[in-house]
């Protein structure tokens, strides 16, 4: 079975891609000039920024693709 | 477009993909486990699976083995997404059946373009079987067109397949003899009324247009790729091994063994059959006939006495 920390950064991971994936949505049903376009954006910013860290915080051990 | 079926324990991720799928036209159906995503996948059959990887109980690798090993559903392409991007579980994956694979978190416009490709593909599998259920309803038609052989085609397939089994061959060549059964006279399509019904013995000119059925049927089946084997019982059919068959005259071994097998429960299942000019033969005689036309050098001796040990032990 996978480690803890593994399991973890999993979990992590798969909450951070929904919140990404609804931003995304909202982002492209939005019209160009929808006042509230910057506060998704911020959120789109925000989870990827956490992805970002979350590598550096339990690096994927697993990960053998090269760059 | 078509149904897609996205299995996930996690409500938020399966919601995710639901409404980008809806948006992009699909209609979705949603699992939240392995066993569930199996249930659905054997009664509803959807056109895709979009299915988590990690999940508890039976996880997305199982379920994508399950899914292929049906007969029924292994064409049904499985895509597995997971946020494990490393190379053991893609191995795993492709080990268990999977047709592709998405990373968490996955490219909006690389998700849709995947699901579109790989229903273009099921779809155009799809067509092949529907291709293949077109011919066999057409020689169905055939025997509805001539009343005098209701069931014919069953009964032969059922012979054909038995004595295919007695003889050992393959399950290929098993399968082939059961659509053979159903496909040797698909030709008839384009025999004129009057000479295919013709409530009595034919003429020679009407002779010669009767033959044409096995060229017309090896064409009506020539296009399609799954019906490779099928084929030659369809064409030599009529074939002797003395050589006085048509439509081309082989002789002995150059006659593909199904056609020869066809041959054989094909006279035998007209002997016994009743026509509007002649009576239904019982099967001893009808085995007597047989086997004078395999002295004749019609048929191979070996294989015309495999078929009458059947018949007679089913008589009994």
């Amino acid at each position: 079975m996978m480690p803890d920390d593994e399991k973890h950064r999993h979990d992590f991971k798969n909450q951070l891609g929904i919140i990404l994936g609804f931003a995304d949505i909202l982002l492209t049903d939005m019209s160009p000039d929808d006042g509230r376009r910057p506060d998704v954006e911020e959120i789109e910013k925000a989870a990827t920024a956490a992805l970002a860290l979350l590598a550096r915080v339990f690096p994927d051990n697993g990960h053998q693709e090269k760059p | 477009m078509g149904v897609v079926l996205v299995v996930d324990d996690i409500e938020g991720n399966a919601r995710l993909l639901s409404s980008l799928l809806t948006a992009d036209g699909h209609s979705v159906r949603t699992a939240a486990g392995g066993a569930e995503a199996v249930r659905i996948v054997l009664s509803d059959h959807p056109d895709l699976v979009l299915m988590d990887v990690m999940m508890p109980e039976v996880d997305g690798f199982e379920a994508c083995r399950q899914i292929k090993q049906e007969a029924a559903t292994r064409l049904t392409p499985v895509v597995l997404v997971t946020s494990l991007n490393d190379t053991d579980s893609r191995i795993r994956g492709i080990d268990a059946g999977a047709d592709d694979f998405l990373s968490k978190p996955f490219n909006r416009h690389e998700l849709l373009a995947r699901v579109r490709s790989l229903l273009r593909l099921k779809h155009y599998t799809d067509d092949l079987d529907t291709a293949e259920a077109v011919i066999v309803s057409l020689a169905l038609t055939i025997e509805a067109r001539d009343s005098n052989t209701e069931g014919h085609c069953q009964r032969l397939a059922a012979y054909a397949v038995s004595l295919g089994r007695a003889l050992g061959l393959n399950q290929d060549d098993i399968a082939a003899l059961e659509r053979g059964g159903y496909l040797h006279d698909v030709g008839k399509v384009g025999i004129p009324d009057a000479v295919l019904l013709k409530p009595g013995p034919l003429t020679s000119d009407e002779f010669r247009v009767m033959k044409q059925h096995t060229l017309i049927g090896d064409r009506l089946c020539g296009e399609l790729r799954s019906l490779r084997k099928v084929r030659p019982i369809v064409r030599c059919h009529h074939e002797r091994l003395d050589g006085t068959g048509y439509p081309d005259g082989l002789r002995g071994d150059a006659i593909p063994l199904l056609a020869q097998l066809m041959g054989i429960v094909d006279v035998f299942d007209a002997l016994t059959s009743a026509r509007p000019y002649k009576a239904a033969l019982p099967r001893a005689r009808a085995a007597e006939e047989l086997r004078a036309e395999a002295a004749r050098g019609w048929h191979r001796t070996d294989l015309v006495s495999t078929f009458l040990g059947l018949v007679e032990g089913d008589r009994q």
